[in-house]
């Protein structure tokens, strides 16, 4: 089976005047369609790299990073933004909305440089944000929401492309554990109902609960993968 | 995308208003001293450009206020041929009106205009003298009567039937001078001798002489006789003459009101790109984010630059506002201009010209941000 995203033997290396820092030392990993991988590791384990690489929002200084089974080295910006416009969406810790625009806007600003084929989104950034609970929120501005809420609007931003990876950083970060509790629940139950595939990046623990990929990260390499069928994860029977 | 521009220029309101400000006292400045020109230039055409003869002024005098000549010319060029008549003229400006201190300070300071009225009447030289809007024209029989212009009635309150002083001589006011021009509307028109009388001038000489024509598409021909005889102490301008004396002055102009347009251009432009380069930089996640979702290089190039030319667009509406404000404000005090629709439109494409070019540079960084480098920290 082909990998939406796959990185074989991939390293970064950061040069900053004469000293360099090898922030991914040789990583390779598969993400398959359905999965939830989360990717743990402490500060500086290179995981937001990791993440930044996955996402195609970087290049490696070596090894290759397969998208659909394509190599991307050989694509240029544009290229890259089509790409990430069609087929991946993406969850900052910080939200990332604009402040200008309310939140039905915000949902569909990754579709606002399309010249056509724009039928039918506003219906769906609608059926979105019911989806995250936000269907009384539609014209809230990003400052009149709380952080769970603004995350939620992020969450359906991500998805109104329909893309087929959506990479979290830290997507629970700036919030207090309750909210992102139903924030992950959130991403886990989109997983599970509809198949859409997550790859998070975090430093908390207890998120690896959820994965079907249990990925382990210090210093630049992989130093463990779980695998865990989706049927023995939390809340399903076995 | 262009609603979102709109949107994120109003996020700084006060840097937005301040920017938009700087350029809009360059369109303002542009607007008011291309205007004046073109104003200066219509009225110059309504006065000047419907005179048909010669103007004779001493020799080496740019102006008839400082010009002396012989009486004795009159008869002496009368007598050329091709003259229909040379009007005697003297022209002075007043040190005194009634209590009040005049004189050549003043902007469009006035000025007495004293000519041979029996002779003006038969030969019909120029219209103005003649039009009076309120009393009635002067007659060569009557000594010690003026004319004034509308400037004059409304500085010094005066009527017809008032009492007029002139450098310490009396006068009564006979009629307004129906000229709506400024050139005209600080004149003080009498009759020859009325004007000898106050003015330095000894008896038998005169500042200048308008001479008519038989036929005024000879006016070259003539002049050059006249320049030929007397050359020694006249000096001739025909209606060619005068025009292309006040088209220098009027370029002139022209090249301080480019001079300031660039000025001032360069000084906006400085100003819209640091604004926009500001508020780039400020916002380098939220651009980062935007091209991690999906948008390209292009498209975050065109929303800076939207916003650039929003920027521009307000700065110039602005400035226009501003422009006939200031206008305005100098009809007040007498100084009239012309704003004309190409003016207008000009000013507009300029500022927006201006949102363009200086939004450039900008939208190029803005596309260059690295998301990667957007989204830390």
């Amino acid at each position: 089976m082909v990998g939406i995203v796959e990185l074989q033997n991939v390293t970064k290396r950061y040069v900053m005047g004469s000293t360099a820092v090898d922030a991914l030392g040789g990583v390779s990993l598969l993400v398959e369609k359905g999965d939830f991988v989360v990717i743990v590791g402490p500060s500086g384990s290179g995981k937001s790299t990791l993440m930044h690489i996955l996402g195609t929002l970087d290049h490696p200084s070596s090894g290759n990073v397969l998208v659909d089974g394509k190599n991307i080295a050989s694509l240029d910006d544009w290229d890259l933004a089509m790409l990430r416009r069609k087929k991946i969406g993406f969850i900052f810790q910080s939200f990332n909305l604009i402040p200008t625009l309310n939140t039905l806007e915000n949902v569909m600003i990754p579709t606002e440089p399309l010249a056509f084929g724009k039928e039918g989104l506003e219906e769906r950034a609608i059926n979105l944000l019911k989806k995250v609970d936000l269907g009384n929120r539609l014209l809230h501005r990003p400052d009149e929401l709380s952080g769970g809420q603004r995350q939620r609007v992020s969450i359906a931003r991500a998805l109104i492309n329909d893309p087929e990876i959506i990479f979290a950083d830290e997507p629970t970060g700036n919030l207090d554990s309750v909210t992102g509790k139903n924030v992950i629940e959130l991403m886990y139950g989109l997983n599970k109902k509809e198949g859409k595939t997550f790859v998070i990046v975090t430093h908390d623990q207890s998120l690896l609960e959820y994965a079907t990929k249990k990925v382990f990260l210090l210093d630049g390499k992989i130093t463990k993968i779980e695998y865990k069928k989706a049927a023995a994860r939390k809340g399903e029977k076995k | 995308m262009i609603k979102l521009a709109f949107l994120n220029l109003f996020r700084r309101k006060t840097r937005t208003l301040l920017c938009a400000l700087g350029i809009a006292i360059g369109v303002a400045a542009i607007i008011v001293l291309v205007s004046l020109v073109d104003g200066f230039t219509e009225e110059f055409n309504a006065v000047v450009g419907s005179f048909k003869g010669l103007s004779v002024y001493e020799k080496n005098t740019q102006d008839a206020v400082f010009s002396k000549i012989d009486e004795s010319y009159v008869g002496r060029i009368e007598s050329l041929p091709g003259v229909k008549a040379a009007i005697g003229e003297i022209w002075y400006v007043p040190q005194k009106i009634d209590t009040e201190a005049v004189g050549l300070t003043a902007f469009a300071a006035p000025t007495v205009y004293g000519l041979d009225i029996s002779k003006y009447y038969s030969t019909n030289a120029s219209g103005w003298v003649g039009a009076v809007e309120k009393g009635s024209a002067l007659s060569s029989s009557e000594l010690g009567q003026v004319l004034i212009g509308r400037k004059i009635e409304k500085d010094f309150k005066k009527f017809v039937g008032s009492p007029i002083e002139i450098d310490g001589k009396r006068f009564k006011v006979k009629g307004i001078l129906k000229s709506e021009s400024d050139l005209t509307s600080s004149i003080i028109v009498m009759n020859l001798d009325d004007a000898r009388d106050i003015s330095p001038l000894e008896s038998g000489q005169i500042s200048s002489l308008t001479v008519t024509l038989n036929d005024f598409s000879k006016d070259a021909t003539v002049a050059k006789l006249i320049e030929l005889q007397f050359g020694d102490d006249l000096q001739v301008f025909t209606q060619a003459d005068l025009s292309e004396q006040f088209g220098s002055i009027v370029g002139n102009l022209r090249l301080l009101a480019i001079a300031v347009a660039i000025i001032s251009s360069i000084v906006a432009g400085i100003g819209i790109a640091n604004t926009m380069l500001m508020s780039v930089l400020e916002r380098f996640r939220e651009i980062g984010a935007l091209k991690a979702v999906g948008w390209t290089r292009g498209n975050i190039m065109k929303m800076i630059l939207y916003e650039s030319i929003f920027l521009g667009l307000f700065g110039g509406l602005l400035g226009i506002l501003l422009g006939f404000g200031v206008d305005f404000i100098l009809l007040l005090v007498g100084i009239s201009s012309h704003i004309s629709i190409g003016l207008l439109l000009s000013s507009f494409l300029f500022a927006m010209f201006l949102g363009i070019v200086s939004g450039i540079y900008p939208a190029y960084r803005a596309s260059k941000l690295d998301p990667v480098e957007a989204l830390q920290g």
